[in-house]
């Protein structure tokens, strides 16, 4: 402590957590707190007390922590670093060099945007979990520390507020997703599996859902109808009930997705701001995140069977180092058309996100291997039908699946070179392709197996980090030569010289 | 001087002449490995026989006939298929005899270099040696069978590059 604060001499500047965020540090911890709450009240009751003398008790008792806490915690602004001291019996001290930090995201849960408080989260980079936080600062103090981060981050000299005004000046909105496009996304996000779910849970909790008889009956004592009418109209009104509660769940089902893209993405905005793209989204945690546009390695763009059709994709964007949002990749569109999509593609350096001039894989090898599956499955099942195992049908229609899967897998599977671009898209059921600059390829891997060596034939695979880029069953020759020119574009590069600013 | 001529329906991955392959004593090494293997295989077998019903042979058979192809074939088939090159700017290597894989990796992008060595292959004084790229995913870039020196000047001739490249 007391050498780094000679060697930044007066420049330190002691700070303290926001007093107003104890309320929202507070209430992360009533969850915790349930126990106590229950015994509380079962304890004033005995007592006989009134329980509500619990909420003040409670309230106190959940401030405590946090109050001591923010009593022995303080921040350290020097020049070049940032220093987090805390701990009551045991201080720790945590110093973080601006220039190290990779990037600074805010996170306002519902309370803490009542509040006007935020948590910084600074990533340094280590890796999920081991980020330096300050739980609930003021928002303009969250803001204003990233913005000193990315002073540094730009110029590597110390901060001063001109820097980035000028920045905000260039600031531009590249995308957001309005209400409708909320809830055509929420349509589209219409899961079978939440389907299936809910009609699993159905079956066990059908005293919840209109069962045809008593629906019958209430529609009997509504419309008042003869006893005879009703046996009469019997089958096909049941049925049409039947209908009505699969209809019903569907419904629920849609509503579910609806309700997940509304709280996710509600307000969602994507900023350029200079060399880094800003994410705000979240309807009850807002969150704010932000993508380093140097250290971006890859686009992907995903897409599934129905929505493909309408055009609509998701592009993410996997940076180096791990940005929060799952190890690396930031979904930057979650609902978006191509041309969208390309717009953002060219700021952070794509040029090419949908490349023309793509190429399939050769179908030679797959149409062998479904072949020999199916010689396989073909004898397996003879011999087991012989033996009064599955019936012979039950075998074709799975055989007929795959080999429906492997004929779709290769359909929408392409590759293509598009300038210094690498483009490959892959997937039968949810499609997706990945794009990303010869530059930022790490090694290259020529593949090739018994099936593809018979028609003269290999696949490469270009490692990136973070994903996967495949050119799959290509001619030999060719996937040497584009193996070569990407080698020819890396191998002069050391790793330190990419991701520059 | 490269290999066959592209284009021709090739066999598969065409060893050119500048490849190394690794040091013969891995081959001896993957023989003991095998060796150690198929004894194990046998005592299964022996075992099995002794406290089964099975008239004699239906397990020592083909428990014989497997560590045979274990030691004898195997061995020098996987040492074959295994060839390296460390050139200017990059390291490739190839591996593999059904599933067959060529991969280059230039220096400048490695990250950090491993050199292993098991109780066994210390014996034959070898060693693997690892490459780990930001692109490699976990999968590493291994040359199983190098001579422990050999091993160190390939991970020293890195190190240099990555150094010159900094500077």
């Amino acid at each position: 402590m007391s050498e780094a604060a000679g060697s930044s001499g007066a420049a330190a500047d002691i700070r303290k957590l926001s007093l107003a965020g104890l309320g929202a540090a507070a209430a992360d911890r009533l969850p915790r707190m349930v126990v106590p709450l229950l015994g509380g009240v079962y304890g004033l009751d005995k007592a006989g007390a009134s329980p509500l003398l619990i909420v003040p008790g409670i309230a106190l008792l959940a401030l405590l922590g946090p109050l001591l806490h923010w009593l022995r915690f303080r921040y350290v602004l020097t020049d070049d670093e940032l220093r987090i001291e805390q701990g009551f019996l045991q201080r720790s001290v945590r110093v973080l060099p601006y220039d190290r930090i990779v990037d600074v995201s805010i996170e306002q849960p519902p309370l803490a945007r009542l509040l006007g408080v935020a948590v910084a989260r600074f990533d340094s980079g280590g890796g999920a979990g081991e980020e330096a936080e300050l739980r609930y600062v003021a928002l303009v103090e969250a803001e204003a520390l990233r913005a000193l981060v990315r002073s540094h981050a730009a110029g590597s000299r110390p901060a001063s507020g001109s820097g980035d005004v000028a920045a905000a000046e260039d600031e531009e909105t590249l995308f957001a997703m309005d209400l409708p496009r909320l809830l055509t996304q929420g349509f589209y996000s219409f899961s079978l599996v939440v389907f299936a779910a809910l009609l699993a849970l159905a079956g066990k909790l059908d005293f919840l859902l209109p069962d045809g008889k008593a629906l019958l009956e209430a529609g009997t004592a509504v419309f008042s109808q003869g006893e005879d009418r009703v046996l009469h109209l019997g089958l096909g009104s049941q049925l049409l009930l039947a209908l009505a509660a699969l209809g019903g769940l569907a419904l629920l089902g849609l509503a579910s997705g609806v309700a997940r893209s509304l709280i996710a993405d509600w307000g969602f905005t994507l900023h350029r701001r200079g060399r880094t793209l800003r994410r705000h989204r979240g309807l009850f945690t807002r969150t704010d995140l932000s993508v380093a546009l140097p250290r971006v390695q890859s686009a992907e763009i995903a897409t599934g069977p129905i929505r493909r059709r309408q055009g609509w994709h998701r592009l993410s964007l996997i940076t180096l180092g791990g940005d929060g949002d799952g190890g690396g990749a930031a979904v930057v569109a979650p609902f978006a058309q191509l041309d969208e999509i390309a717009t953002i593609g060219g700021v952070a350096g794509f040029s090419e996100l949908a490349p023309t001039g793509q190429q399939r894989p050769d179908p030679r090898p797959r149409r062998d291997k479904v072949l020999i599956m199916g010689a396989a499955l073909g004898t397996a099942a003879l011999v087991s039908a012989l033996a009064s195992g599955p019936p012979l049908w039950l075998a074709a229609l799975t055989y007929s699946a795959y080999a429906f899967a492997n004929w779709f897998a290769w359909r929408n599977s392409a590759r293509a070179t598009a300038g210094d671009m690498l483009y490959a898209r892959a997937g039968w059921w949810n499609n997706s392709a990945v794009a990303a600059r010869m530059i930022n390829v790490q090694c290259v891997t020529l593949r090739s197996g018994p099936l593809e060596r018979r028609y003269g034939l290999a696949s490469v695979s270009f490692g990136i980090f973070g994903t996967h880029l495949t050119f799959a069953s290509m001619p030999r020759p060719e996937a040497e030569a584009v193996r070569d020119a990407v080698l020819a574009v890396i191998a002069p590069v050391d790793f330190s010289r990419l991701n520059r600013t | 001087m490269r290999g066959p001529a592209v284009g021709s329906i090739s066999r598969g991955v065409d060893i050119a002449d500048d490849l190394t392959p690794l040091d013969p004593a891995y081959r001896s090494y993957l023989r003991a490995r095998a060796l150690i293997r198929a004894a194990a295989l046998l005592l299964a077998a022996v075992v099995a026989e002794a406290f089964s019903p099975w008239p004699t042979g239906t397990a020592l058979i083909p428990a014989l006939l497997i560590g045979a192809v274990m030691v004898v074939i195997l061995p020098q088939r996987r040492f074959a298929r295994w060839h390296y090159a460390l050139g200017d700017d990059r390291l490739r290597v190839q591996h593999g005899a059904i599933f067959r894989t060529d991969t280059m990796v230039p220096l400048g992008r490695v990250q950090h270099v491993d050199i292993d060595q098991g109780p066994l292959m210390r014996h034959w004084d070898l060693s693997a040696l690892s490459l780990h790229t930001a692109g490699s995913h976990g999968e590493t870039v291994t040359i199983p069978g190098l001579r422990r020196a050999d091993a160190e000047a390939i991970r020293e001739r890195i190190r240099d590059h990555i150094r010159q490249a900094q500077e």
